[in-house]
Formats: structure tokens, C-alpha cells, sequence
């Protein structure tokens, strides 16, 4: 028998074993050692537009109300009775920047995805001065007003695919960009008012209730 | 018991019991290696810059599976497959045996193939893309072909002694 074998091979075997199990276990450990909430209603809050200004759907979702992530069909209820009647009336991007955004477009050949990954990937997105305040609604309850922060956007055309030269810099020749002031231009029904969130503190900890807010801002559907 | 000559093996001669467990120990590292390379691509973000360069694929497996971004949650799991394929092969990776190296190839094959693709898919939106999860998986890939090169040498050496063994 030419085949090695004897306390080395089953060492190695057990080794390759024990690999093949410890790898996933630790992506399971990273996956559940996120603490859903946070420990503030304003922590809470600041996580839900940071997870927005980052596209991190992880801390978006670890942040609004567990029974809302559990039925997803509450969650989007809301959001969309938010949507028909609350609206911000948004600044107007330069036109460097939908020049640079067009481009993207046509040069993906009409594919969706596509675009949207090069549009995602040549624009950043920073979020600060965050400024929040905080009233008690009743107990376990609480509003987060927005009273401001900027959501900085700017776009790269160098990162977009293709040979073509697109001129995306704006007057100064720096990169396309602009400023959202997040606190400003929200209006409820075409009334203005000053943005806020309901959070809900379960367990001891603070989520974002994407119902509970509707219901406050909206009334009851 | 095989011995192992001064001048070492004549050529036809199946290699000796000490290159090969050289080879098999090699291949298990690699394979090590490709998996631990696959298990950290998906921790870390792919992308270098832009608003993607904060997340990872597993944190957004996880906005996934909850179904709340609208797309069926199972979509989520599909990132899991990746590193599930290099796992399986390190346990595989001291087996024996012709099926196993049909297993292994075709394993390493089908995650290659959609990891670069994957990889190719970022540069043709982006030039400039890549991030740590993405050069993990170009380098997850070359580590795997080397476990596989590893592994078929020893299968053939095996072939080849059943060969003479027989004869």
C-alpha cells in the first residue's frame, strides 16, 4: 500500500472538517451578533438615515420596529400611505450631475440594473450636521424631529464605464455635486411641517415605526 | 511500505508516499485558504467607492431575506451559496476517490464561474470598483485552481498505481 495514511491523514482529515464548520459558524457569529435597536430614540434615527445615506440595508432594517421587519406587508403599508400624502420638495441636482447620471444610461444600453450599479458606484453619498430633538408621545413612545442635517451628494464620471470623456465637473471644475438639506421643504398633505419620526422602545431597546409614524402623521388608515 | 531511492523515483514509477502527502497537505492548505477567502469576501464590501462601498454581500443578504426591498426574500440565501461551495470542497479536500474529483471540479467550476462573473459584472459599471471582496474572490479562485491541480496530480498518481497493481 503506497497511499499515506495513519494518525497524520486523520489528523488532516479532522483539520479540513473542523474548517468547513468553523467558516460558516463565524459568518453565522458576524450575522447574529447585531444587536437589533438602538439605545436612544435619536440613535435610532441617526442609524436609519445613516443606513439610508450608505444603502446599508442591514442597518436600516436592524433599526425599524422588529414586528413591522417580521410582516413585511405593515412595513410597506405605511411607507406608502407616507409616500401618497408626505413629500420634501427637494433641491434641484446641477445639471453636471444629471448630465453625468444620463451618461450612465446610455452607455449601460438601456439595461436597468446595470445603470443603476454605475450610477451607485459613481455617486457618494455623505450624511451630517445632524441635528435632532425629542418629544415623549406617551410611554415607550417617543418623536425625533429632524431639525438638520445635510445629506452631501457627488458624483465621480471618471468611475463611470467607456472611453467617452463626460464633462461632469461643475463651474469650478471640481466633481458635480450638491447638498439636500434634510430638515427643510417637508410638507404633509401640501401643508408644511417639520419632519419627524415615531420610535417605539421594545425590550428595552429603540426602533423606528414606520407605522406608528404614519398613524401620528397621518391619523389612523 | 515504498522506499525512496538516492537518486530518486525512476520516470513511469508512481511517486513515492512522501511527495505525495507533500501534494495532498498542499492542496488541503489551498483549498483552506480559497475557502477562508470566500468566507471573508463576503464580510467585507466589493466595492471601492461610491455609495456601495459600505456594504457587504451578507448585510445585504440580509436586507434581502427579509422581503422588505422587494424582492423575494430567497434572493437573499442565493450569496450563501458562494462560500458554501468552498467549504464543502475544504471537507472534501482529503478524500479520495474519482467521484470526489468529479465533485471537486465541478464545484470549483460553478463558483469560479459566477464569482468572476460577478467580478466582471462590477467592472463593466464601474472603472473603478473593486474592492476587498472582489480581489477575495479573483484570489479565492487562483488558490482553488491550485487545490485542484494538487488534487488531480494525486488522483492520477492513484490511477496510475491502481494500474499497476492490476497488471
Amino acid at each position: 500500500m503506497r497511499l499515506w495514511g495513519g494518525r497524520g491523514r486523520r489528523a488532516l482529515r479532522w483539520a479540513c472538517a473542523a474548517g468547513a464548520l468553523l467558516l460558516p459558524a463565524v459568518l453565522v457569529v458576524v450575522l447574529l451578533s447585531d444587536r437589533p435597536g438602538a439605545e436612544s430614540p435619536e440613535a435610532a434615527v441617526e442609524q436609519l438615515l445613516g443606513g439610508i445615506a450608505d444603502l446599508d440595508g442591514a442597518a436600516i432594517v436592524g433599526v425599524v420596529a422588529p414586528d413591522e421587519v417580521a410582516d413585511a406587508g405593515r412595513a410597506d403599508d405605511a411607507y406608502t400611505r407616507l409616500e401618497s400624502r408626505v413629500l420634501r420638495e427637494g433641491e434641484v441636482p446641477p445639471v453636471e450631475v444629471d448630465r453625468v447620471l444620463a451618461a450612465a444610461e446610455a452607455q449601460l444600453g438601456g439595461s436597468a440594473s446595470r445603470a443603476s450599479l454605475a450610477v451607485l458606484a459613481a455617486v457618494d453619498l455623505e450624511l451630517g450636521g445632524l441635528d435632532l430633538a425629542v418629544e415623549e408621545i406617551d410611554d415607550g413612545a417617543v418623536r425625533v424631529y429632524l431639525l438638520d442635517g445635510t445629506l452631501a451628494v457627488s458624483v465621480d464620471a471618471d468611475r463611470l464605464p467607456g472611453d467617452a470623456v463626460i464633462d461632469g465637473r461643475g463651474p469650478d471644475g471640481t466633481r458635480a455635486s450638491y447638498d439636500m438639506a434634510l430638515a427643510e421643504g417637508w410638507q404633509r398633505d401640501g401643508d408644511e411641517f417639520q419632519a419627524y419620526l415615531v420610535t417605539v422602545e421594545v425590550d428595552g431597546r429603540w426602533f423606528v415605526s414606520l407605522e406608528a409614524s404614519a398613524d401620528d402623521l397621518l391619523g389612523p388608515p | 511500505m515504498s522506499t525512496t531511492s538516492a537518486t530518486g523515483p525512476m520516470p513511469g514509477t508512481p511517486a513515492p508516499v512522501d511527495d505525495r502527502r507533500r501534494r495532498e497537505l498542499l492542496g488541503s492548505a489551498l483549498w483552506a485558504a480559497a475557502a477562508l477567502a470566500w468566507t471573508i469576501a463576503m464580510l467585507v464590501p466589493w466595492f471601492r467607492a461610491g455609495a456601495l462601498s459600505h456594504l457587504s454581500p451578507i448585510e445585504a443578504g440580509g436586507a434581502l431575506r427579509t422581503g422588505l426591498v422587494g424582492i423575494p426574500s430567497a434572493a437573499g440565501f442565493v450569496v450563501l451559496l458562494l462560500p458554501l461551495a468552498s467549504w464543502v470542497l475544504l471537507a472534501l479536500a482529503p478524500a479520495r476517490g474519482r467521484l470526489v474529483l468529479a465533485w471537486r471540479i465541478l464545484l470549483w467550476l460553478a463558483s469560479t464561474v459566477v464569482g468572476l462573473g460577478l467580478v466582471v459584472l462590477m467592472a463593466s459599471v464601474s472603472a473603478d470598483t473593486y474592492g476587498w471582496g472582489a480581489g477575495l474572490v479573483v484570489v479565492a479562485c487562483v488558490l482553488g485552481a491550485g487545490g485542484l491541480c494538487c488534487s488531480t496530480l494525486v488522483r492520477a498518481e492513484e490511477a496510475e498505481e491502481a494500474q499497476e497493481a492490476e497488471g
